[in-house]
């Protein structure tokens, strides 16, 4: 087959089929989404096999309509223009996971954070479900594990790779010579399985490893701590029955801290027994298992304390609880109050707001400026404005007093006049008109502060910020949610710190640098690294050294890249205490908000009166002191006549 | 970054990456060679590591598998701790030094045995680790020791020991390292390819059949094995 074979054509068995992308590579072949299709897919095998047409053309032959819904079924074969057989459409399976996103904590959280364990008891039941088809069809799966057991969002479950599931026709065995060996029946090791015969039980050995991780949170059962010095690897393991969790037998490997094989029903803790126990003849076939699921499943219980809880009612308390509470994490996410209704509420509160009416949009009263009246010129505002050339002649008349008396009296005279006039206009005009426009500027003033429509703007906008916050609410949650999260994994967070020596840094900073870093100022790992303390100016160590600015900013940003990455990596869950915290102070600012906004409508209302009121009191008081303006105002305008 | 040693009885918390995560983990020492003479091709190494956490990225079970911890030789220091590449942040690492290669490979040991250690703690099973030991020169110290332990993980099937040179090193001690693995020769600082080739030997290892022989596809885009 060539390197990608996308926008070639094959020949189906009823129609012709064009490749479009390439979706997935593995050991077997490709699989490529059809042009047009949204419905199947093409496999195409990576290198032909004898026999395999023989193979296909059974599988496809034998389909029927309970194997096409336990597994992707061959529906076509694919032949190429030489007529040779490269592949088959099957169903698309696009946005289903494999099993192993389901059971991993992990990935779970990530991916479907609301699946409680009554979900992983419905996976583990429909997997039971699909292997039982395909043994009831006289097919062996093989080669069953975590990837090719594939989990929709509804927790259905389908197996894919049919193509290497082992079948027999009138005259042939096809075998299925490949495994995984942490899901190989113990009395498979070591063996060849090109052309061995397979048994259901084979199968019935895959399934059980498969349900126990399903159940127990990702955990193979076989693996444990080793009570021996030495490796004992999960192969070994199987191969000598040393399940940790058996009562039959004292095998040297303990369970893992904080898994209790109690959490599941004795029924299905004896099923694990009777599948995981190498003298045991017969495994639990997939159809037992199927009904102790459902059983299981029909006896479960619900946590009074939290809703994602859900467990086998056999036990006095939530396992899960206990769990998170000694992980100090959350297992289970739970699901809260939708937003919806919420915003619906704040347009209804914000409606209401906007229908308020309006203050008056009056202009303040305003200073006027002199300049604009037509000036009154009399004699006393000229003699006023012509101040100034006076002085001289002032000066003249008293230095010549001695010897022209009679001079130094028309100067005292013509003084006296000026001073007469300048005072006449001041005291008459001048004064009275700056008090008026004093005046205007502080009504003014008062308007801006409490009469204006701004004041009301002003409000409702912050009216409008409340109305925001209080739908954002989800948002305020999870930066509450976030906050406390970070306070309540900042062990984790140092650990993981603490694994990243600064020297990783010497390619940037160099060796002699990062050196100097561990040695003067005892940082040694991101850990040490505290941005809150480390000064702008940078740090100083001992003997002389000292970080500079620069240097101090790099190790900053290591630093936050490291955070970044751990947190983006984490799937943390608030204790359900804390969740509850973070929840009641986003309920507490929402009541704060709802009850301000319930009453903004009657404040805004009576604001807007009040403003109005206060525009046409201070209107009025304005009145007054424009007349004196009016009144003055042209001659203190004659008195700048020529002083532009 | 504090030593830690394998049979010293420290406490440890159990971290809660090994809860969340259960999946079967592939540790890998990347025992890199910081030496002086590194200087002109230590870029390319840092070029080559973040090419390598890209490429394990790509596949989701392997990024959760493959831990990788570094240890740089020139002195030896524990640069990185072992972490899950979806966690790992890639060093920048410099490069001046002479080069401790056997004390490097006896703290590369220690690193797998510590870790080995918290994988039982823990109850996650693992695959035989890696070693991936890239050098350009000879070592200083006294490594035929080292060479002996090394050896005899390898014997009794508790360890993959790679050894990559480039023309300037001395490949007899590197072959006496890895053996019965040949060692392989660096073309041309072909560093990125190298680590590509890691990546792409490292998924299928993630992923099935430990114990059984490595099928591992020749290096020919960066290297040639030394026979």
């Amino acid at each position: 087959m060539r390197a990608n074979s996308s926008g070639i054509l094959l020949a189906g068995d009823r129609m012709e089929y064009r490749l479009g992308t390439l979706l997935a590579e593995g050991g077997e072949g490709r699989v490529y989404r059809l042009q047009g299709r949204e419905d199947v897919l093409a496999k195409l095998y990576s290198e032909p096999g004898i026999g395999r047409e023989v193979k296909l053309e059974h599988l496809i032959e034998i389909g029927n309509k309970r194997l096409l819904h336990v597994a992707a079924w061959p529906l076509s074969r694919l032949r190429d223009s030489r007529d040779e057989t490269v592949g088959f459409v099957m169903e698309s399976l696009e946005g289903w996971q494999p099993l192993h996103a389901s059971y991993q904590v992990k990935s779970r959280l990530d991916q479907n954070p609301y699946r409680t364990w009554r979900h992983l008891v419905r996976i583990a039941r429909n997997l039971a479900a699909c292997v039982h088809h395909v043994h009831d069809a006289g097919l062996i799966v093989g080669d069953l594990n975590e990837s090719n057991v594939l989990v929709s969002h509804e927790s259905m479950v389908k197996l894919i790779d049919v193509d290497s599931f082992q079948c027999e026709t009138a005259d042939t065995l096809f075998t299925c010579h490949v495994a995984k060996p942490e899901l190989l029946a113990p009395e498979l090791h070591g063996k060849s399985l090109e052309g061995l015969r397979r048994s259901e039980s084979h199968d019935d050995f895959a399934l059980a490893v498969l349900i126990f991780q399903t159940l127990m949170f990702g955990r193979h059962p076989f693996a444990g701590r080793p009570e021996l010095a030495g490796d004992i690897s999960l192969e070994e393991a199987i191969q000598k029955g040393w399940y940790p969790f058996t009562e039959r037998r004292n095998p040297p490997i303990a369970p893992p801290k904080g898994l209790e094989i109690d959490w599941v029903s004795s029924e299905i803790r004896d099923l694990f027994e009777q599948a995981f126990d190498p003298d045991s003849p017969d495994r639990p076939s997939a159809h037992a298992w199927f009904v102790a699921l459902k059983t299981l499943e029909a006896s479960l219980a619900q946590c009074s304390e939290n809703q994602s809880h859900a467990f086998w009612h056999g036990l006095d308390t939530c396992p899960w609880c206990a769990l998170e509470d000694r992980w100090n994490l959350a297992l289970f996410q739970p699901k809260f109050g939708s937003s919806g209704r919420q915003s619906i509420d704040v347009d209804r509160l914000w409606a209401r707001i906007e229908a308020v009416p309006e203050p008056r949009r009056a202009s303040p009263p305003r200073g006027l400026d002199a300049t604009q009246f037509h000036p009154i010129d009399t004699l006393a505002t000229r003699t006023a404005r012509a101040g100034t050339p006076w002085i001289p002649l002032v000066i003249v008349g008293a230095f010549n007093a001695e010897r022209h008396p009679e001079l130094f009296i028309l100067v005292v005279a013509m003084v006296a006049f000026y001073l007469g006039c300048l005072i006449k206009v001041q005291f008459q005009h001048r004064f009275p008109y700056n008090r008026a426009q004093e005046t205007l500027t502080e009504l003014a003033h008062q308007w801006e502060l409490s009469a204006s429509a701004g004041v009301f703007d002003a409000e409702k906008e912050a009216f409008r910020k409340q109305c925001d916050a209080l739908e954002n609410s989800s948002q305020r949650l999870e930066i509450e949610r976030t906050k406390r999260l970070r306070i309540a994994h900042q062990r984790e967070l140092e650990e993981f710190l603490s694994r990243y020596s600064v020297r990783s840094l010497a390619g940037v900073l160099t060796l002699e640098t990062t050196s100097a870093i561990v040695n003067t100022l005892g940082i040694q790992t991101a850990a040490d690294i505290h941005p809150d303390a480390m000064e702008i100016g940078g740090l100083a160590g001992m003997e002389g050294f000292h970080l500079g600015p620069e240097l101090t900013k790099a190790l900053v940003a290591w630093r936050t890249e490291l955070e970044d990455r751990f947190w983006s990596t984490s799937s943390f869950r608030l204790d359900p205490h804390m969740e509850r915290e973070a929840q009641m102070v986003i309920a507490q600012e929402n009541a704060e908000l709802r009850k301000n906004l319930e009453r903004a409508p009657k404040e805004l209302g009576e604001l807007a009166e009040q403003l109005s009121a206060a525009q046409i009191e201070i209107a009025r008081e304005a009145l007054a002191p424009v007349r004196v303006i009016q009144k003055h105002g042209a001659y203190v305008a004659a008195l700048t006549i020529g002083k532009k | 970054m504090a030593r830690k040693d394998a049979d010293f009885p420290e406490l440890e918390p159990l971290g809660e990456d090994m809860f969340l995560n259960a999946e079967r983990r592939c540790p890998v020492v990347l025992l890199q060679d910081t030496s002086g003479s590194m200087k002109g091709d230590i870029a390319r190494v840092n070029e080559g590591l973040r090419l390598l956490r890209d490429d394990l990225m790509s596949d989701r079970l392997a990024s959760q598998r493959v831990e990788i911890a570094i240890v740089s030789f020139g002195p030896v220091e524990l640069i990185q701790d072992f972490v899950t590449v979806d966690r790992w942040v890639p060093p920048r690492l410099g490069a001046d030094g002479p080069t401790p290669m056997g004390e490097a490979m006896r703290f590369a040991l220690q690193q797998i045995r510590l870790r080995k250690r918290a994988y039982r703690e823990a109850g996650i099973p693992y695959y035989r680790p890696w070693i991936w030991l890239v050098t350009d020169g000879e070592p200083t110290d006294q490594w035929q020791d080292a060479r002996n332990e090394i050896q005899d993980e390898v014997k009794a099937g508790g360890l993959e020991m790679f050894t990559i040179g480039t023309d300037s090193a001395n490949m007899d001690v590197l072959r006496a390292i890895s053996a019965p693995r040949p060692p392989v020769m660096l073309r041309e600082a072909k560093y990125r390819e190298m680590f590509v080739w890691l990546s792409q030997s490292l998924k299928p290892v993630s992923k099935a059949a430990p114990g059984s022989e490595l099928k591992l596809s020749p290096p020919s885009a960066w290297g040639d094995i030394v026979t």
